[in-house]
């Protein structure tokens, strides 16, 4: 049935496909009222953090947990160098990649890993795609920068961007997030009209993730297994609130 | 478990099922297990009856405009740089497939768990032209080592167990694997890594597909869908027709609904919005987005009484709480959706007709219209499926005599009188103290397994006239 008929086969074309579907639907539906539009009521982001950004994290921290991811509450920024030093030491990693963020950058985490021995690496654009592949594949650790946590569901959303692979944050065994408070929200309802920014235009995310906790799976036996093919434990590096008042999100 | 012949009818596949002891044990854990995790995630919802409903009204807007929502979202597909190929049937989406990758030399694909590419049996094509497949989520992985078909939509290894699961890849990798989970699960995670490496393409189906953003999303735990969606140059979706949604505003309802009522998470571990091929500067990115919207029968349901079918979101649900699905697992239904919503998806794919014996297993008590987070009437749809059957005189000659005699009893007085005298008369000899245990004949099918109430030696209509008498 693979054979050569198939291949030579007409192809349905987009009008007769939606004519059919159209004549299918029937005359009996009332067409000409204007489609039902749902609009989101939740309130932005930014008013969400006005009502408390400490008592968002808490409750994104534990939605992290129960979902079997780790998080590490600093004191501020400055303690995330610190953290990732200690977690670093504990997984025993010695080979990191990580994204290319302003975030990362200013909190300084390469000098952090640097100082434990780890062999450090951002994704070069210039070196060709099987090697950039490479580079991710071999590292035992990711770390990436986050563009909003949802403390409903204890939920990362990562947009990739040049020089923020979605793939750093899936193929090492250990993938460790700073989370600054700016990018909390309450629920996954104040998630589309920020979304629909980040994908308009020609410079649109072309993929965007919502991560809750490690990969997992219980095909066998119903037994929870936790890494079969994304990371096998998830780290959260997050603080209450930024030096000098709210960062706001110029990162972006 | 050995794959049911499609030979066989479902009732010597369903009893074949029910004598297989080690398989009902683990039906019997997996769907309790499920909806005990499911009653969970939706007691800390406090709106759950309100996003119900809210759901509903979704798809129905989808569908009574659905050839616009089609048209707007393979727009926005095209308008990010993806190609939308249009597939009527199995035979034409098989086609694209195979064309595509012919053409670029594709030697291997790795698929993440897609129930609309069992439906058009992609990798049996995709075998014949000498294009190795290869399943990625671990349960549909461990079916294709074994070359069975999935048992549950959600979680297609539940009949295996795992000594089972180690000498299927013991024979995989060449040496000898205990039956350690972790372990197995680690020897699939470095088996399927080489894989994805290697593929020339990835496929994978749909669960909401964004018609104002062109996004299409992907729901998975395990982080096979993201690793199919990324690493190979070429990624190829196919999804069913009903899978389109107008905004991102209706993909947050269908989001919050879909992980608790599958797996009874608040959220699965991975959602991937993909919209379009993305920009040069991406160093990890397809090259090539190719979007497959097949029909394979679904509009045949736009109008009429299994309209609701098509609201479906595949989340399972419904067969965790059938108590024929709990019995007899999903091989037994010998059809690519099992269950209560199976059935009728069945008759949808197959075309009147085709799921005629199967719309008998079901005893319509309503568990699954309850348990399903688009509140699908199904029962109505499965008596449906019956009266269309004896419609179609598909229903033998002995049943429809018997059935017209029982409508003859039942309208006319007199004969209805003079049955229940000939019924006492004719049940005297089998009566045993209250009830009736054996019958002669086919009756004997239904005494085999439980009593039979004999009738009263006084009718209600006599006791009725005494009480009348003596009280009045």
């Amino acid at each position: 049935m693979a054979g050569s008929g198939e291949r030579a086969m007409v192809r349905t074309e987009q009008a007769e496909f939606l004519g059919h579907i159209r004549s299918s639907i029937g005359s009996g539906r009332e067409r000409t009222v204007a489609p039902i539009r749902f609009a989101s009521s939740e309130a932005s982001p930014r008013a969400e953090a006005a009502q408390g950004v400490g008592r968002l994290l808490d409750r994104f921290l534990v939605e992290l947990s129960l979902a079997g991811g780790t998080g590490h509450r600093v004191q501020s920024p400055a303690h995330a160098q610190g953290a990732l030093r200690d977690l670093v030491r504990a997984s025993g990693a010695r080979r990191a990649v990580m994204w290319r963020h302003p975030l990362l950058a200013r909190l300084d985490l390469r000098a952090a890993l640097a100082d434990t021995g780890v062999a450090c690496w951002e994704v070069p654009a210039d070196v060709p795609e099987g090697e950039r592949l490479t580079l991710m594949a071999t590292a035992d650790l990711g770390v990436t920068a986050v563009d909003y946590a949802v403390a409903d569901t204890g939920s990362l959303v990562l947009c990739s961007r040049p020089g923020q692979e979605r793939l750093v944050s899936l193929l090492p065994p250990i993938h460790v997030a700073l989370l600054p408070p700016s990018v909390l929200v309450s629920g996954l309802e104040a998630l589309p009209p920020l979304l629909r920014r980040d994908l308009e235009g020609p410079g649109g995310a072309s993929n965007i993730v919502f991560i809750t906790g490690p990969s997992r799976t219980a095909d066998i036996e119903l037994s929870l297994t936790q890494g079969v093919h994304g990371p096998k434990a998830l780290h959260v590096i997050a603080w209450d609130e930024e030096p000098g008042g709210p960062e706001g999100r110029d990162h972006l | 478990m050995k794959q049911g012949a499609p030979s066989l009818g479902f009732e010597q596949r369903a009893s074949g099922a029910l004598k297989n002891l080690p398989l009902r044990q683990a039906l019997e854990a997996a769907t309790e297990r499920f909806i005990a995790q499911r009653a969970s995630a939706f007691r800390d919802l406090p709106d759950a009856e309100a996003l119900r409903k809210r759901a509903r009204a979704i798809k129905e807007e989808v569908l009574t405009r659905l050839d616009d929502y089609l048209r707007q979202l393979a727009d926005s597909v095209r308008k990010r740089g993806g190609v939308v190929h249009w597939a009527k049937d199995g035979t034409e989406a098989r086609g694209i497939v195979l064309d595509l990758a012919r053409a670029r030399g594709v030697k291997s694909v790795v698929k993440s768990k897609s129930m609309v590419t069992e439906e058009i049996e992609l990798n049996e094509a995709l075998e014949g032209a000498g294009i190795r497949p290869v399943e990625t989520d671990l349960g549909e992985w461990i079916i294709q080592l074994a070359g069975e078909k999935p048992s549950h939509i959600i979680a297609p290894a539940i009949h295996k167990s795992r000594h089972e699961v180690a000498e299927l890849f013991s024979r995989k990798v060449g040496k000898s694997l205990a039956p350690d989970i972790e372990l197995l699960t680690a020897t699939a995670r470095e088996q399927l890594r080489q894989e994805f490496l290697q593929a020339g393409m990835g496929i994978s189906g749909v669960n909401f597909a964004v018609a104002e953003t062109g996004t299409l999303v992907l729901v998975t735990n395990e982080g096979n869908g993201r690793m199919v969606t990324s690493v190979p140059p070429v990624h190829l979706a196919i999804m069913g027709i009903e899978k389109v949604i107008p905004t991102l505003e209706d993909l947050v309802v269908f989001l919050k609904i879909l992980a608790r009522s599958a797996t009874g998470q608040k959220a699965s571990s991975y959602v991937s919005l993909i919209t379009g091929v993305g920009r040069d500067g991406d160093s990890d990115r397809p090259r090539e987005l190719h979007l497959v919207i097949l029909d394979n029968g679904r509009s045949r349901f736009l109008s009429g009484p299994f309209r609701e079918a098509l609201y479906c979101i595949r989340c399972g649900a419904c067969l965790n709480v059938c108590p024929v699905y709990r019995q007899v697992g999903g091989h037994a239904y010998g059809a690519t959706y099992p269950g209560p919503i199976g059935i009728i998806v069945t008759s949808m794919l197959q075309g009147p007709g085709g799921s005629k014996e199967l719309a008998a297993a079901s005893s319509l008590c309503g568990a699954c219209q309850q348990a399903c987070p688009l509140d699908i009437d199904i029962p109505h749809m499965l008596l449906e499926l019956r009266r269309e059957a004896v419609a179609d005189r598909q229903a033998s000659g002995g049943e429809r005599a018997a059935f017209w005699l029982m409508a003859a009893i039942l309208r006319y007085d007199g004969l209805y009188r003079l049955a229940g005298r000939v019924g006492r008369l004719l049940q005297r000899p089998f009566v045993r103290g209250t009830s009736i245990d054996r019958l002669p004949f086919r009756l004997s099918r239904w005494t085999a397994v439980r009593d039979f109430p004999p009738l009263a030696a006084r009718t209600f209509r006599d006791r009725w006239r005494m009480l009348g008498r003596n009280g009045g």
